[in-house]
């Protein structure tokens, strides 16, 4: 198992080794690419999860007054702010 | 524009026997918010109805009861008429009559139609059963059940139970009947041999006939209980067609009389007298009392008591005391005698709490004055809440910032043009609020489309690519192509939030200049000094080798000639750094100072967090871009021309000297292309009808959002009292 294990580690080695240049820098942008897009798809899902609640208690609050429609929206898109903030931090990992 | 109209409290005060017409002529300007007597002054008590408003009022009950029943809509009245009183009273009672004559003849009808719905049903398994329900019940040793189980399942149940002693089933397609002999003595056999086993049992109906037969006449009884229903219905529509005019007419004439006979009960009244108070339209105030003194002559007082203010709730004992006017009545009127000390004014002094002008102390309802073209925005302020008397109005402010932001996220020729037209079509609507949101997105689709010029797009694709050349189109990019223009971008985006948070603030300053320039100051304009000092350190040479390359230095954003050659700025210097540094200090001293702890804990959000708030709005422009972009790529491809440039593969480029990137669906050479164009054209349309309404979800809402969250947290409050004049705007009928 240890054997087997430390085997790969050293194929892993070799060919990270073997690589060019353009090669690892191609690798590492598209790590990078890929790590931005997880953070704003977790952002997202964070957005999502706060605007869950929000969003039907608000309703609830709107059957009860219509009045309340604009303050509703307002308090339903506050978390919005979280996936914007990643959306931001995502174009600039893009553009840099 | 940023102030509602300016409103007067009107007091009207005279001799009951003149108090009707004078209600009958302010109810028909339909000018005055009437304010409520509070019943402070000794001797006026609260006024009572006039006579035949009781009456009225059951009227009125009876003609809304009439129209519920009736389905009567506002919009079925045909022609304004002339209701009397007379005939009111001469009309309802037959109409009600026939009216309720129909009503109890269709609920005898559905109640009916309701039992024959059911009894059909009960017996409809009979039918699948096949055997004669006399045949399924009255007997003496057996017993019987009908119902839905599984049959294999109740027969293994039935041999199981000993005191069963023997047993035959029938099935039809859904239903068993089970006969049971049971054992000698054994009671309820049966039932002990079903309990374990799913079986819903069935009652059998009470019918001699053949289930077949009893179904067909239950059918047929069915049948013609639903035309006499029809028959009815047609008979009440009818009917409705008849008198429908006159029951809306007489509800609007009876809801303004009753209207007329109540308003005493916001009067204050003596034997002899009474004082009515309300607010209008200060620049109408002339009108209304020229009008009152040719109505009721002399014998009535009229007076403008205030002029409210706008730096507080417009109570008297602030407001701007109006000169004593020489007094309407020349000769003393009969109430004068029983009257509280006059409403006159000495010397411009203040009136109110001492002088016992006014006897109802209200702040004055808001009449939003907006410029026409801003008019609909107010439907956005008001979704939050209607301004204060004595707040300032940001309708102006939303309609100059609004539809430009969401101008600039959408930018595009074709969308703008769309949004127009739903603009139009919306805009046509009768409802006011429809009207109003035609009237949005007509701005909006304007911006749209001149944004859309500028970054030279037609549903995501540069006009340039099409052969088209247009002075100026073009200057600015979105981004996608150009990453130079998105850290231009969300610098702009920056600056655009620190300049809207500023006017908030400012707007709050002149909000509370009520309770002292310095208070007022310190809990708003600090704000703006430790915004301001922050950004400007940001933006400075100050430590300049942490800060990220965008923001300041050679490669700064807003050093950039290629975007436009007046953009040579590198960073402010740093003594101006340091100078904006030490003015964010000074804020932050002053918000100490001024809001206490809490505010400097609000800090954080408000100075830092706001403003990368308005970040949103370049990310909305890159995400839209983004998804006009995807949908072109799919259609017409991705090539690269011969000097480099990457383009679509529209059909006015020739691909077939270019280097394809990702060929589309109209370049698949493997299908024929007769097959493609279809489906390229429902992704196309499909697509971008998907932008398009996303638009309005991401850009409109994140735009009401800064709106309402970033922006009118600094400085609104709402809550003003709508101006409901006492009065009615008649559609059914008329006077004359």
């Amino acid at each position: 198992m240890e054997a087997a294990l430390l085997t790969t580690l050293a194929e892993t080695a070799t060919f990270l080794n073997a690589m060019s240049p353009e090669a690892a820098q191609n690798l590492g942008n598209g790590y990078a690419l890929a790590a931005a897009g997880i953070a704003v798809g977790l952002a997202a899902l964070g957005s999502g999860y706060a605007e869950r609640g929000i969003g039907s208690a608000a309703v609830g609050a709107i059957a009860e007054d219509e009045d309340l429609f604009g303050r509703s929206l307002v308090l339903t898109v506050l978390p919005e702010t979280l996936v914007i903030f990643a959306l931001v931090v995502f174009i600039l990992v893009l553009v840099q | 524009m940023l102030r509602p109209e300016q409103m007067s409290k009107v007091s009207v005060a005279g001799s009951r026997t003149v108090m009707e017409p004078v209600i009958e002529t302010v109810h028909g300007m339909n000018l005055v918010h009437l304010s409520d007597y509070d019943g402070s002054w000794d001797g006026f008590e609260h006024g009572d109805p006039i006579e035949g408003s009781e009456d009225a009022s059951e009227k009125l009950v009876t003609v809304r009861a009439l129209e519920s029943i009736l389905d009567l809509d506002d919009d079925e009245a045909g022609p304004s008429r002339i209701v009397s009183q007379e005939e009111i009273d001469d009309e309802l009672d037959g109409i009600q009559a026939e009216v309720n004559e129909f009503d109890d003849r269709r609920d005898e009808i559905r109640n009916e139609l309701r039992q024959v719905n059911e009894r059909i049903e009960s017996v409809e398994p009979f039918v699948d059963l096949g055997i004669d329900l006399d045949l399924l019940r009255g007997y003496d040793s057996l017993e019987v059940r009908v119902g839905h189980g599984d049959v294999e399942e109740i027969e293994a149940a039935l041999e199981d139970e000993e005191t069963v002693d023997a047993y035959e089933t029938f099935s039809g397609d859904e239903v068993v009947a089970v006969f049971v002999y049971p054992v000698d003595d054994a009671e309820g056999a049966l039932e002990d041999a079903l309990v374990g086993i799913e079986f819903a049992a069935l009652e059998v109906p009470d019918s001699e006939r053949a289930p077949e037969k009893f179904l067909t006449e239950l059918r047929e009884r069915k049948r013609e209980l639903q035309d006499r229903r029809e028959q009815i219905e047609t008979e009440l529509a009818e009917l409705k067609e008849e008198v429908g005019g006159f029951l809306l007419a007489a509800e609007e004439k009876l809801s303004i009389d009753v209207q007329r006979s109540e308003a005493p009960l916001q009067f204050a009244t003596s034997k002899r007298a009474f004082i009515a108070e309300g607010w209008i339209p200060t620049e109408r105030y002339d009108e209304f009392e020229t009008e009152l003194q040719d109505a009721v002559g002399n014998r009535l007082e009229v007076e403008e008591l205030v002029r409210a203010d706008y730096n507080d709730q417009g109570h008297a004992t602030h407001a701007e005391a109006v000169e004593p006017e020489e007094s309407a009545s020349e000769e003393p009127s009969p109430a004068e005698e029983e009257e509280p000390p006059k409403a006159a004014t000495d010397g411009g002094q203040s009136v109110g709490a001492h002088g016992g002008a006014t006897m109802m102390d209200d702040s004055p309802p808001v009449v939003q004055d907006n410029p026409d073209i801003a008019e609909p925005f107010q439907m956005i302020v008001n979704t939050v809440n209607r301004p204060k008397y004595n707040e300032i109005d940001p309708t102006f402010l939303v309609f100059l910032s609004f539809p430009f932001a969401f101008g600039f996220m959408i930018g595009d020729i074709a969308y703008g043009l769309l949004y127009l037209a739903l603009g139009v079509v919306l805009f046509r609507s009768e409802s006011v609020g429809l009207r109003a949101m035609g009237a949005i997105a007509l701005w909006c689709g304007a911006f749209t489309t001149m944004f859309g010029y500028l970054y030279d797009e037609l549903f995501g694709i540069h006009m340039y690519e099409l052969g088209i050349h247009l002075p100026f189109a073009g200057v600015i990019s979105k981004g996608i192509a150009s990453p130079d223009f998105v850290n231009f971008w969300l610098v702009a985006a920056v600056l655009f939030g620190i300049a809207m948070l500023s006017l908030g603030w400012i707007v709050g300053f002149v909000n509370d200049l009520q309770h002292g320039v310095v208070e007022s100051a310190l809990e708003n304009l600090s704000w703006v000094v430790a915004l301001n000092g922050f950004f400007v350190w940001v933006f400075s040479q100050h430590l300049a080798s942490g800060k990220p390359g965008f923001i300041v230095g050679p490669d700064a954003a807003l050093n950039n000639g290629d975007i436009a050659g007046f953009l040579t700025f590198s960073g402010f210097p740093e003594t101006v750094g340091l100078i904006g540094l030490g003015l964010f200090v000074v804020g932050l001293v002053g918000i100490g100072v001024g809001e206490g702890g809490i505010g400097l804990i609000e800090t954080p959000a408000y100075i830092f967090g706001h403003t990368l708030s308005f970040l949103r709005i370049p990310a909305v422009l890159l995400a839209k871009a983004g998804m006009a972009f995807v949908v072109n790529l799919l259609v017409f491809g991705e090539y690269v021309d011969a000097e480099g440039h990457t383009v679509f593969g529209l059909p006015t480029q020739d691909i077939a000297v270019m280097d394809a990137q990702f060929a589309g669906l109209l370049h698949i050479d493997a299908v024929p292309f007769a097959l493609l164009l279809p489906i390229a054209i429902l992704v196309f349309v499909i697509g971008h009808i998907f932008v398009l309404l996303l638009g309005i979800t991401s850009a409109g809402i994140q735009m009401v959002r800064l709106e309402y969250v970033e922006f009118f947290q600094k400085f609104y409050e709402g809550g003003g009292e709508k101006y409901q004049p006492f009065g009615y705007d008649r559609s059914h009928t008329t006077q004359d």
